[in-house]
Protein backbone atom coordinates (compact mmCIF):
# COMPACT_ATOMS: atom_id res chain seq x y z
CA UNK A 1 0.00 0.00 0.00
CA UNK A 2 1.28 3.29 -0.82
CA UNK A 3 1.13 6.95 0.98
CA UNK A 4 0.12 9.69 -1.33
CA UNK A 5 0.82 13.41 -1.54
CA UNK A 6 -1.09 15.31 -3.85
CA UNK A 7 0.62 18.72 -5.29
CA UNK A 8 -1.97 21.10 -6.83
CA UNK A 9 -0.09 23.72 -8.90
CA UNK A 10 -1.16 25.21 -12.73
CA UNK A 11 2.42 25.59 -13.59
CA UNK A 12 4.08 22.04 -14.51
CA UNK A 13 7.35 23.16 -13.51
CA UNK A 14 5.78 22.64 -9.71
CA UNK A 15 6.29 18.92 -10.82
CA UNK A 16 9.58 18.86 -11.87
CA UNK A 17 10.83 20.89 -9.11
CA UNK A 18 8.73 18.62 -6.27
CA UNK A 19 9.81 15.54 -7.94
CA UNK A 20 13.78 16.47 -7.79
CA UNK A 21 13.46 17.79 -4.13
CA UNK A 22 11.93 14.57 -3.16
CA UNK A 23 13.62 12.40 -4.98
CA UNK A 24 15.19 10.29 -2.39
CA UNK A 25 11.82 9.62 -0.49
CA UNK A 26 10.32 8.88 -3.71
CA UNK A 27 12.75 6.39 -4.96
CA UNK A 28 12.41 4.80 -2.06
CA UNK A 29 9.29 4.71 -1.75
CA UNK A 30 8.10 6.48 1.39
CA UNK A 31 4.95 8.30 -0.57
CA UNK A 32 4.10 8.70 -3.99
CA UNK A 33 3.42 11.92 -5.27
CA UNK A 34 1.14 13.02 -7.38
CA UNK A 35 0.58 16.06 -9.38
CA UNK A 36 -2.38 17.86 -10.57
CA UNK A 37 -2.87 21.08 -12.82
CA UNK A 38 -5.61 22.62 -11.87
CA UNK A 39 -8.46 22.54 -8.99
CA UNK A 40 -11.25 20.28 -10.17
CA UNK A 41 -8.55 17.83 -11.74
CA UNK A 42 -7.19 17.86 -8.06
CA UNK A 43 -10.87 17.34 -6.74
CA UNK A 44 -11.02 14.40 -9.15
CA UNK A 45 -7.73 12.78 -7.57
CA UNK A 46 -8.51 13.64 -4.10
CA UNK A 47 -12.06 11.10 -4.73
CA UNK A 48 -9.99 7.91 -6.47
CA UNK A 49 -7.36 7.93 -4.36
CA UNK A 50 -8.90 5.44 -1.71
CA UNK A 51 -9.00 6.78 2.27
CA UNK A 52 -5.76 6.32 4.11
CA UNK A 53 -3.96 6.03 1.46
CA UNK A 54 -3.94 10.31 1.11
CA UNK A 55 -2.22 11.51 4.25
CA UNK A 56 -1.41 15.19 2.55
CA UNK A 57 -2.83 17.56 -0.31
CA UNK A 58 -0.67 20.70 -1.35
CA UNK A 59 -1.98 23.34 -2.75
CA UNK A 60 -0.79 26.74 -5.14
CA UNK A 61 -4.09 29.35 -4.50
CA UNK A 62 -3.59 31.91 -7.32
CA UNK A 63 -5.14 29.60 -10.56
CA UNK A 64 -6.90 30.09 -13.41
CA UNK A 65 -10.67 29.02 -12.79
CA UNK A 66 -11.20 27.40 -9.50
CA UNK A 67 -8.80 28.93 -7.14
CA UNK A 68 -7.01 27.10 -4.36
CA UNK A 69 -9.23 28.99 -1.49
CA UNK A 70 -12.25 28.07 -3.63
CA UNK A 71 -10.96 24.00 -3.74
CA UNK A 72 -10.47 24.10 -0.03
CA UNK A 73 -14.27 23.41 1.38
CA UNK A 74 -14.71 21.22 -1.34
CA UNK A 75 -11.94 18.91 -0.63
CA UNK A 76 -13.01 19.11 3.30
CA UNK A 77 -16.14 17.89 2.11
CA UNK A 78 -15.23 15.34 0.14
CA UNK A 79 -12.11 14.24 2.11
CA UNK A 80 -12.56 15.69 5.74
CA UNK A 81 -9.69 13.90 7.26
CA UNK A 82 -6.89 14.65 4.56
CA UNK A 83 -4.67 18.35 5.57
CA UNK A 84 -4.32 20.51 3.07
CA UNK A 85 -1.44 23.01 2.97
CA UNK A 86 -1.72 26.03 0.72
CA UNK A 87 0.95 27.48 -1.23
CA UNK A 88 0.99 31.10 -2.08
CA UNK A 89 3.28 34.05 -3.16
CA UNK A 90 0.44 36.06 -1.05
CA UNK A 91 1.72 35.96 2.56
CA UNK A 92 -0.33 38.51 4.08
CA UNK A 93 -2.64 38.64 7.19
CA UNK A 94 -5.97 38.70 5.17
CA UNK A 95 -4.91 34.74 2.91
CA UNK A 96 -3.76 33.46 6.07
CA UNK A 97 -6.57 34.24 7.88
CA UNK A 98 -8.77 33.14 5.40
CA UNK A 99 -6.68 29.69 5.09
CA UNK A 100 -7.10 28.70 8.28
CA UNK A 101 -10.99 29.57 8.28
CA UNK A 102 -11.60 27.91 5.19
CA UNK A 103 -10.03 24.72 7.13
CA UNK A 104 -6.38 24.66 5.30
CA UNK A 105 -3.43 23.13 7.80
CA UNK A 106 -0.93 25.42 7.27
CA UNK A 107 -0.14 28.10 4.74
CA UNK A 108 3.60 28.18 3.06
CA UNK A 109 4.78 31.53 0.97
CA UNK A 110 6.71 31.34 -2.18
CA UNK A 111 9.65 31.27 -2.42
CA UNK A 112 8.78 27.94 -1.10
CA UNK A 113 10.86 26.94 2.24
CA UNK A 114 11.31 22.94 1.02
CA UNK A 115 12.94 22.18 4.90
CA UNK A 116 9.73 23.56 6.40
CA UNK A 117 7.91 21.53 4.21
CA UNK A 118 9.49 18.77 4.29
CA UNK A 119 8.71 18.95 8.28
CA UNK A 120 5.17 19.57 7.51
CA UNK A 121 5.34 15.83 5.48
CA UNK A 122 7.24 13.81 8.21
CA UNK A 123 4.87 15.01 10.83
CA UNK A 124 1.70 13.63 8.72
CA UNK A 125 3.99 10.59 7.54
CA UNK A 126 4.55 9.39 11.30
CA UNK A 127 0.85 10.47 12.27
CA UNK A 128 -0.20 8.22 9.63
CA UNK A 129 2.29 5.70 10.40
CA UNK B 1 -24.91 122.95 11.51
CA UNK B 2 -21.56 122.64 10.18
CA UNK B 3 -20.07 120.39 13.16
CA UNK B 4 -22.95 118.00 12.69
CA UNK B 5 -22.62 117.88 8.90
CA UNK B 6 -19.02 117.12 9.50
CA UNK B 7 -20.28 114.64 11.56
CA UNK B 8 -22.55 112.37 8.87
CA UNK B 9 -19.96 112.67 6.66
CA UNK B 10 -17.39 111.55 8.97
CA UNK B 11 -19.88 108.58 9.71
CA UNK B 12 -21.00 108.11 6.13
CA UNK B 13 -17.14 107.66 5.73
CA UNK B 14 -16.28 104.87 8.42
CA UNK B 15 -19.76 102.80 7.60
CA UNK B 16 -17.89 102.90 3.83
CA UNK B 17 -14.81 101.85 5.49
CA UNK B 18 -16.73 99.37 7.44
CA UNK B 19 -17.99 97.75 4.28
CA UNK B 20 -14.61 97.87 2.30
CA UNK B 21 -12.84 96.09 5.39
CA UNK B 22 -15.66 93.55 5.63
CA UNK B 23 -15.30 92.94 1.60
CA UNK B 24 -11.73 92.58 2.14
CA UNK B 25 -12.03 90.27 5.05
CA UNK B 26 -14.41 88.50 2.78
CA UNK B 27 -12.08 87.98 0.47
CA UNK B 28 -8.85 87.07 2.23
CA UNK B 29 -11.32 84.10 3.76
CA UNK B 30 -12.15 83.14 0.21
CA UNK B 31 -8.66 83.18 -0.79
CA UNK B 32 -7.29 81.42 2.02
CA UNK B 33 -10.02 78.87 1.50
CA UNK B 34 -9.70 78.45 -1.84
CA UNK B 35 -5.18 77.69 -1.13
CA UNK B 36 -6.45 75.08 1.48
CA UNK B 37 -8.73 73.42 -1.22
CA UNK B 38 -5.78 73.34 -3.16
CA UNK B 39 -3.70 72.10 -1.03
CA UNK B 40 -5.58 69.84 0.29
CA UNK B 41 -6.62 68.41 -3.41
CA UNK B 42 -2.81 68.34 -4.07
CA UNK B 43 -2.30 66.19 -0.89
CA UNK B 44 -5.52 63.85 -1.97
CA UNK B 45 -4.30 63.41 -5.83
CA UNK B 46 -1.02 62.65 -4.22
CA UNK B 47 -2.40 60.08 -1.93
CA UNK B 48 -4.34 58.39 -4.98
CA UNK B 49 -1.23 58.20 -6.56
CA UNK B 50 0.83 56.81 -3.62
CA UNK B 51 -2.14 53.96 -3.10
CA UNK B 52 -2.16 53.10 -6.71
CA UNK B 53 1.74 53.23 -6.89
CA UNK B 54 1.65 50.68 -3.71
CA UNK B 55 -1.18 48.39 -5.47
CA UNK B 56 0.94 48.38 -8.21
CA UNK B 57 4.18 47.20 -6.34
CA UNK B 58 2.33 44.72 -4.70
CA UNK B 59 1.25 43.88 -7.57
CA UNK B 60 4.84 43.10 -9.44
CA UNK B 61 6.29 42.14 -6.21
CA UNK B 62 3.76 39.03 -5.75
CA UNK B 63 3.97 38.23 -9.39
CA UNK B 64 7.94 38.30 -9.45
CA UNK B 65 7.84 36.11 -5.92
CA UNK B 66 6.57 33.38 -8.55
CA UNK B 67 9.94 32.55 -10.80
CA UNK B 68 11.51 33.54 -7.83
CA UNK B 69 9.99 30.23 -6.69
CA UNK B 70 11.46 28.42 -9.36
CA UNK B 71 14.79 29.98 -9.59
CA UNK B 72 15.98 29.85 -6.32
CA UNK B 73 15.00 26.49 -5.59
CA UNK B 74 15.96 24.47 -8.97
CA UNK B 75 19.58 25.98 -8.08
CA UNK B 76 19.56 25.14 -4.49
CA UNK B 77 19.02 21.65 -5.72
CA UNK B 78 20.81 21.70 -8.82
CA UNK B 79 24.07 21.95 -6.06
CA UNK B 80 23.02 19.19 -4.17
CA UNK B 81 22.54 17.22 -7.12
CA UNK B 82 26.40 18.46 -8.35
CA UNK B 83 27.09 16.91 -4.78
CA UNK B 84 25.66 13.32 -6.22
CA UNK B 85 27.01 13.45 -9.31
CA UNK B 86 30.70 14.00 -7.65
CA UNK B 87 29.78 11.14 -5.21
CA UNK B 88 28.58 8.69 -8.15
CA UNK B 89 31.76 9.43 -9.95
CA UNK B 90 34.09 8.68 -6.96
CA UNK B 91 33.99 4.80 -7.30
CA UNK B 92 34.73 4.72 -11.35
CA UNK B 93 37.92 4.14 -12.41
CA UNK B 94 39.07 7.54 -14.61
CA UNK B 95 42.23 8.70 -15.89
CA UNK B 96 44.08 11.51 -13.75
CA UNK B 97 43.46 14.24 -15.97
CA UNK B 98 40.34 13.50 -17.23
CA UNK B 99 39.40 13.34 -13.18
CA UNK B 100 41.46 16.32 -12.73
CA UNK B 101 39.03 18.18 -15.68
CA UNK B 102 35.92 16.39 -13.98
CA UNK B 103 36.43 18.27 -10.37
CA UNK B 104 37.55 21.82 -11.22
CA UNK B 105 34.32 21.57 -13.88
CA UNK B 106 31.97 20.29 -11.22
CA UNK B 107 33.18 22.81 -8.74
CA UNK B 108 32.63 25.67 -11.18
CA UNK B 109 29.41 24.61 -11.84
CA UNK B 110 29.02 24.29 -7.67
CA UNK B 111 30.21 27.87 -7.12
CA UNK B 112 28.12 29.21 -9.96
CA UNK B 113 24.62 27.76 -8.81
CA UNK B 114 25.83 29.21 -5.29
CA UNK B 115 25.67 32.73 -6.99
CA UNK B 116 22.30 32.08 -8.38
CA UNK B 117 21.11 31.39 -5.33
CA UNK B 118 22.81 34.00 -3.68
CA UNK B 119 21.52 36.85 -6.20
CA UNK B 120 18.45 35.30 -6.12
CA UNK B 121 17.82 35.61 -2.44
CA UNK B 122 19.08 39.45 -2.74
CA UNK B 123 15.88 39.94 -5.57
CA UNK B 124 14.03 38.20 -2.67
CA UNK B 125 15.04 40.60 0.18
CA UNK B 126 13.99 43.38 -2.81
CA UNK B 127 10.91 42.00 -3.47
CA UNK B 128 10.01 41.49 0.46
CA UNK B 129 10.52 45.28 0.87
CA UNK B 130 8.61 46.40 -1.87
CA UNK B 131 6.21 44.36 -0.48
CA UNK B 132 6.83 45.93 3.26
CA UNK B 133 6.48 49.26 1.75
CA UNK B 134 2.80 48.99 0.58
CA UNK B 135 2.01 46.81 3.50
CA UNK B 136 -1.56 47.82 5.51
CA UNK B 137 -0.30 47.82 9.62
CA UNK B 138 1.45 44.97 10.58
CA UNK B 139 2.60 43.94 14.29
CA UNK B 140 1.05 45.48 17.37
CA UNK B 141 1.83 48.60 19.36
CA UNK B 142 2.91 48.51 22.73
CA UNK B 143 5.10 50.03 25.05
CA UNK B 144 9.35 49.91 24.39
CA UNK B 145 12.89 50.92 25.74
CA UNK B 146 13.97 52.89 23.10
CA UNK B 147 17.57 52.79 24.20
CA UNK B 148 16.82 48.83 24.51
CA UNK B 149 15.87 49.43 20.64
CA UNK B 150 18.10 51.62 19.69
CA UNK B 151 21.08 49.16 20.93
CA UNK B 152 19.77 46.10 19.90
CA UNK B 153 19.38 47.67 16.07
CA UNK B 154 22.83 49.16 16.23
CA UNK B 155 24.15 45.70 17.02
CA UNK B 156 21.90 43.88 14.10
CA UNK B 157 22.80 46.32 11.29
CA UNK B 158 26.52 45.85 12.56
CA UNK B 159 26.43 42.46 12.51
CA UNK B 160 24.08 41.83 9.15
CA UNK B 161 27.06 44.60 7.43
CA UNK B 162 30.06 42.23 8.45
CA UNK B 163 28.16 39.04 7.25
CA UNK B 164 27.42 40.77 3.71
CA UNK B 165 31.09 42.68 3.59
CA UNK B 166 33.76 40.52 5.41
CA UNK B 167 36.21 43.30 5.88
CA UNK B 168 33.90 45.94 7.02
CA UNK B 169 34.51 48.05 9.89
CA UNK B 170 32.99 51.14 11.71
CA UNK B 171 33.54 53.05 14.89
CA UNK B 172 30.19 52.96 16.85
CA UNK B 173 29.23 55.38 19.57
CA UNK B 174 26.60 55.34 22.34
CA UNK B 175 25.13 58.19 23.49
CA UNK B 176 21.93 57.21 24.99
CA UNK B 177 20.16 59.38 27.55
CA UNK B 178 18.91 56.96 31.20
CA UNK B 179 15.83 59.21 31.32
CA UNK B 180 14.70 57.76 27.65
CA UNK B 181 12.74 55.42 29.04
CA UNK B 182 9.56 53.93 27.13
CA UNK B 183 7.37 54.87 24.48
CA UNK B 184 4.52 53.33 22.67
CA UNK B 185 5.39 52.42 19.51
CA UNK B 186 5.19 49.09 16.63
CA UNK B 187 8.59 48.02 18.05
CA UNK B 188 8.87 46.10 14.51
CA UNK B 189 8.60 49.13 12.12
CA UNK B 190 10.56 51.73 14.29
CA UNK B 191 13.37 48.60 14.82
CA UNK B 192 12.79 48.49 10.45
CA UNK B 193 13.16 52.49 10.59
CA UNK B 194 16.39 52.26 12.85
CA UNK B 195 17.89 49.50 10.34
CA UNK B 196 17.36 51.56 7.93
CA UNK B 197 18.97 54.69 9.01
CA UNK B 198 22.12 52.97 10.71
CA UNK B 199 22.82 50.66 7.27
CA UNK B 200 22.18 54.10 5.44
CA UNK B 201 24.94 55.75 7.89
CA UNK B 202 27.23 52.71 7.34
CA UNK B 203 27.15 53.14 3.78
CA UNK B 204 28.00 56.90 3.64
CA UNK B 205 30.78 56.89 6.37
CA UNK B 206 32.17 53.44 4.33
CA UNK B 207 32.08 55.19 1.09
CA UNK B 208 33.39 58.43 2.80
CA UNK B 209 36.39 56.47 3.54
CA UNK B 210 37.43 54.60 0.49
CA UNK B 211 36.77 58.34 -0.98
CA UNK B 212 39.32 59.98 1.46
CA UNK B 213 41.85 56.93 1.64
CA UNK B 214 43.97 55.93 5.04
CA UNK B 215 43.78 57.92 8.40
CA UNK B 216 39.68 58.05 7.67
CA UNK B 217 38.09 56.88 10.65
CA UNK B 218 33.88 55.63 9.68
CA UNK B 219 32.11 56.52 12.90
CA UNK B 220 28.32 56.56 13.37
CA UNK B 221 26.95 57.76 16.60
CA UNK B 222 23.49 57.00 17.91
CA UNK B 223 21.93 59.14 20.61
CA UNK B 224 18.49 58.99 22.26
CA UNK B 225 17.16 62.10 24.40
CA UNK B 226 13.95 62.47 26.37
CA UNK B 227 12.30 65.79 25.83
CA UNK B 228 9.13 64.80 28.20
CA UNK B 229 6.32 63.24 26.79
CA UNK B 230 8.70 62.76 23.08
CA UNK B 231 11.40 61.18 22.79
CA UNK B 232 14.27 61.87 20.30
CA UNK B 233 17.13 59.82 18.24
CA UNK B 234 19.63 60.92 16.49
CA UNK B 235 21.68 58.48 14.12
CA UNK B 236 24.74 60.72 13.12
CA UNK B 237 27.19 59.53 10.17
CA UNK B 238 30.44 61.11 9.22
CA UNK B 239 29.92 60.08 5.49
CA UNK B 240 30.05 61.44 2.46
CA UNK B 241 26.71 63.98 3.41
CA UNK B 242 23.12 64.33 1.27
CA UNK B 243 24.02 67.67 -1.25
CA UNK B 244 21.25 70.23 -0.85
CA UNK B 245 20.09 69.77 -4.77
CA UNK B 246 18.96 66.26 -3.70
CA UNK B 247 17.81 66.37 0.10
CA UNK B 248 14.26 67.24 -1.14
CA UNK B 249 13.68 64.00 -2.36
CA UNK B 250 15.23 61.82 -0.13
CA UNK B 251 12.15 60.58 1.00
CA UNK B 252 10.23 60.02 -2.16
CA UNK B 253 9.76 56.74 -2.99
CA UNK B 254 12.42 54.60 -5.74
CA UNK B 255 14.82 57.93 -5.27
CA UNK B 256 18.21 56.26 -4.13
CA UNK B 257 21.51 58.02 -4.60
CA UNK B 258 23.02 53.74 -4.50
CA UNK B 259 24.36 52.13 -8.00
CA UNK B 260 21.96 49.72 -9.18
CA UNK B 261 21.34 46.53 -7.42
CA UNK B 262 22.40 48.25 -4.32
CA UNK B 263 19.19 50.32 -2.89
CA UNK B 264 15.43 50.10 -3.45
CA UNK B 265 14.53 53.85 -2.62
CA UNK B 266 12.02 52.11 -0.48
CA UNK B 267 14.16 52.66 2.71
CA UNK B 268 13.68 56.63 3.43
CA UNK B 269 10.59 56.61 2.06
CA UNK B 270 9.36 53.85 4.29
CA UNK B 271 10.62 55.37 7.13
CA UNK B 272 8.93 58.50 6.70
CA UNK B 273 5.25 56.94 6.74
CA UNK B 274 6.50 54.56 9.60
CA UNK B 275 7.67 57.88 11.71
CA UNK B 276 5.20 60.06 10.59
CA UNK B 277 2.02 58.77 9.58
CA UNK B 278 2.27 55.75 11.66
CA UNK B 279 3.68 57.44 14.89
CA UNK B 280 2.86 61.03 14.50
CA UNK B 281 6.15 62.02 14.99
CA UNK B 282 9.12 63.80 12.75
CA UNK B 283 11.87 62.97 11.27
CA UNK B 284 14.09 65.63 10.24
CA UNK B 285 17.71 65.88 8.39
CA UNK B 286 21.28 68.34 9.25
CA UNK B 287 23.68 67.60 6.78
CA UNK B 288 26.98 69.17 5.69
CA UNK B 289 28.42 68.07 2.20
CA UNK B 290 31.83 65.96 3.02
CA UNK B 291 31.36 66.28 6.57
CA UNK B 292 28.20 64.52 8.17
CA UNK B 293 24.61 63.20 7.84
CA UNK B 294 22.35 63.16 11.35
CA UNK B 295 19.13 61.57 11.34
CA UNK B 296 16.86 63.64 13.65
CA UNK B 297 13.52 61.43 15.02
CA UNK B 298 11.13 62.50 17.60
CA UNK B 299 8.23 60.25 18.80
CA UNK B 300 5.82 60.69 20.94
CA UNK B 301 5.38 58.65 24.08
CA UNK B 302 1.76 58.25 23.47
CA UNK B 303 0.60 57.22 20.28
CA UNK B 304 -1.52 59.89 18.79
CA UNK B 305 -3.73 58.24 16.88
CA UNK B 306 -3.87 54.29 17.02
CA UNK B 307 -5.77 53.90 14.29
CA UNK B 308 -3.91 55.87 11.70
CA UNK B 309 -1.93 52.32 10.91
CA UNK B 310 -4.98 50.74 9.47
CA UNK B 311 -4.84 53.37 6.71
CA UNK B 312 -3.18 52.40 3.63
CA UNK B 313 -1.03 54.79 2.60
Amino acid sequence: MSTYILVVDDEPDVEHLFRQQFRRDIRSGRFVMEFAASAPQALERAKTIADPMLILIISDINMPGMSGLEMLPKVKAARPNVPVIMITAYGDEATKRKAAELGAAGLLTKPVDFGLLRQEIDERLQRAA
Amino acid sequence: MPGGGFVLIHSDITQRKRAEEAVRAARDAAESALRELQMAQASLVYAQKMAALGQLTAGIAHEIKNPLNFVNNFAALSSELTDELSDALKPVALPGKVRDEVEVLTDTLKDNLGRVVQHGRRADSIVKNMLLHSREGSGEHRPADINALVDESLNLAYHGARAEKPGFNITLERNFDPEAGMAEIYPQEITRVFLNLISNGFYAATKHATEAGNGFEPKLKAATKSLGDMVEIRIRDNGTGIPSDIREKIFNPFFTTKPAGEGTGLGLSMSHDIVVKQHGGTIDIATEPGAFTEFIITLPRTMVQPGAVEQKN
